[in-house]
């Protein structure tokens, strides 16, 4: 397998074959060489990739039991130490007593100094019996990291069944990851993204195998489409014949002058109107009584009566008007002149047939569905 | 009211499609990341999404993970590893178990060059 690394793409694999060791190649034609048909090659790679995802992650819990039971035996091995070392001090502090109590009894000078010894003796006992507790403790203190760090990855291995060997290798797994979360396999390639509130649904496409309410039956996969006959080619259109141009109007006749308006006849004078009479003098008013004090309003003298106007003359009669002179008659239009013919336009040329459409494959009949399991009643 | 129009449209998933990818590149690969010159690789994003295209990729998941497995392996890997091209061209194989085994083979090959082990006697301790 050739592997030149373009400038562009390929950097990652460039930058791993420079660091490989060569025994690596030969596991890498192995790799990069054909199945015996497709499918058994994807699956060769998929169970590959599998085992050693699995087999990383068994190591790393081999390991750590490993280390966790060492961790326990030492802890095991300081206990009994230390309770060795307890039963000695315990065993010395008890002679010593004894040799102290003989020596008050006894107050010679062997007596003295094997009281001396013990106490000495039980003084190494409680040194002992300390060193043991601190070892023990320590002991304990080991064995519990180690359970911890059994469990550690213990988890690990199965939060992350596919535990990389080489950062490349985790590069390339949390990538593949993150193109699972944010690429669709529903969407087309090529269109952008639905948004979506819950980001979760767009992401996953549809796997008619899964039962959308557990208990129920899986949906049948559905038949393939049959293609779409392809369509037939539209023919040409004709070109549009050109536009025949369109003749001049005429120039319009000149329109006949108007005759001149005959001349108006003078208006008769208007006979003078008589003259009104004079108009009766008017009586005098008698003159108003004298108010006469505090008694009373005297009475008011009768007022006397108006002359009558006398009748006005009778209005002249007004003199006829004169007849008004005949309007003369208008001239005759002049005739408008014919508009020329517009040429014919030319026939259009006839459309070509369509072609017939191809037949549509039909269908293939979608499996039946398969029975809903009865829904128990309650 | 404003319409997108078709070109537009394809214009708008084209840079979806390649800004989600590469982010994925550089969350995952970082130091590759920081020396590669993006806008001269959208070029080759966009003539590897056209080769998924042929190969039956046509969803968007199936057809970025032929363009990072170029990314990863560089250009002409549909045609210079044999069994890659043994899968991709394969009528019968669906676009997602094609996208599966590229998966598979990327990172089978990094944990062979990582010095890993080997996939043989990996599948015999599992």
């Amino acid at each position: 397998m050739s592997m030149p690394s373009p400038p562009a793409l390929g950097g990652p694999l460039g930058d791993a074959l420079a660091g490989a060791e060569p025994a690596a190649t030969q596991q890498l034609q192995q790799l990069a060489a054909p199945g015996a048909d497709a499918a058994s090659k994807a699956a060769d790679l998929q169970s590959q990739a599998e085992a050693a995802a699995g087999a990383q992650a068994q190591q790393a819990i081999s390991n750590a039991q490993a280390q966790a039971a060492q961790a326990q035996q030492q802890a095991a091995a300081a206990q009994q130490a230390a309770a060795d070392a307890q039963g000695q001090a315990q065993a010395a502090a008890g002679q010593a007593e004894q040799a102290a109590a003989a020596a008050q009894s006894d107050a010679s000078s062997a007596a003295q100094q094997a009281q001396a010894q013990a106490e000495q003796a039980a003084a190494q006992a409680q040194a002992a019996q300390d060193q043991a507790d601190a070892a023990a403790q320590a002991a304990q203190a080991q064995a519990a990291q180690a359970q911890q760090q059994l469990a550690d990855a213990q988890a690990q291995a199965a939060s992350t069944a596919d535990g990389a060997s080489s950062a490349a290798e985790a590069a390339a797994a949390g990538a593949t990851q993150d193109l699972g979360n944010e690429f669709s396999s529903a969407t087309p390639a090529g269109l952008p993204a639905v948004p979506c509130a819950c980001g979760d649904c767009i992401k996953k496409a549809v796997d008619p195998a899964v039962p959308a309410i557990p208990g129920t039956p899986a949906l049948p996969a559905m038949p393939a489409m049959p293609a779409m006959p392809a369509m037939p080619a539209m023919p040409a259109m004709p070109a549009m014949p050109a536009m025949p141009a369109t003749p001049a109007m005429p120039a319009m006749p000149e329109m006949p002058a108007m005759p001149a308006m005959p001349a108006m006849p003078a208006m008769p004078a208007m006979p003078e109107m008589p003259a009104m009479p004079a108009m009766p003098a008017q009586p005098a008013m008698p003159a108003m009584p004298a108010m006469p004090a505090a008694n009373g309003l005297p009475d008011l003298p009768a007022t006397p009566a108006l002359p009558a106007l006398p009748d006005m003359p009778a209005l002249p009669a007004m003199p006829a008007l004169p007849a008004m002179p005949a309007m003369p008659a208008m001239p005759a239009l002049p005739a408008m002149p014919a508009l020329p013919a517009t040429p014919a336009l030319p026939a259009m040329p006839a459309m070509p047939a369509m072609p017939a459409m191809p037949a549509m494959p039909a269908m293939p009949a979608a499996p039946a569905m398969p029975a809903m399991p009865a829904v128990p009643s309650f | 009211m404003n319409q997108i129009s078709s070109d537009q449209w394809k214009q708008m998933g084209r840079d979806s499609f390649d800004a989600r990818l590469i982010g994925i590149i550089r969350r995952n690969h970082p130091d590759q990341a920081a020396k590669m010159d993006f806008t001269a690789v959208v070029g080759a994003f966009h003539r590897q999404a056209a080769k998924a295209q042929h190969y039956g990729l046509t969803d968007e998941h199936s057809a970025a993970t032929f363009v990072y497995t170029s990314w990863l392996m560089g250009e002409e890997f549909d045609t210079r590893i044999p069994a890659i091209a043994q899968i991709l061209n394969d009528k019968r194989l669906k676009a997602a178990e094609k996208a599966r085994a590229l998966g598979n083979f990327s990172r089978l090959v990094f944990r062979t060059l990582a010095g890993g082990a080997p996939a043989d006697a990996a599948r015999s301790a599992a």
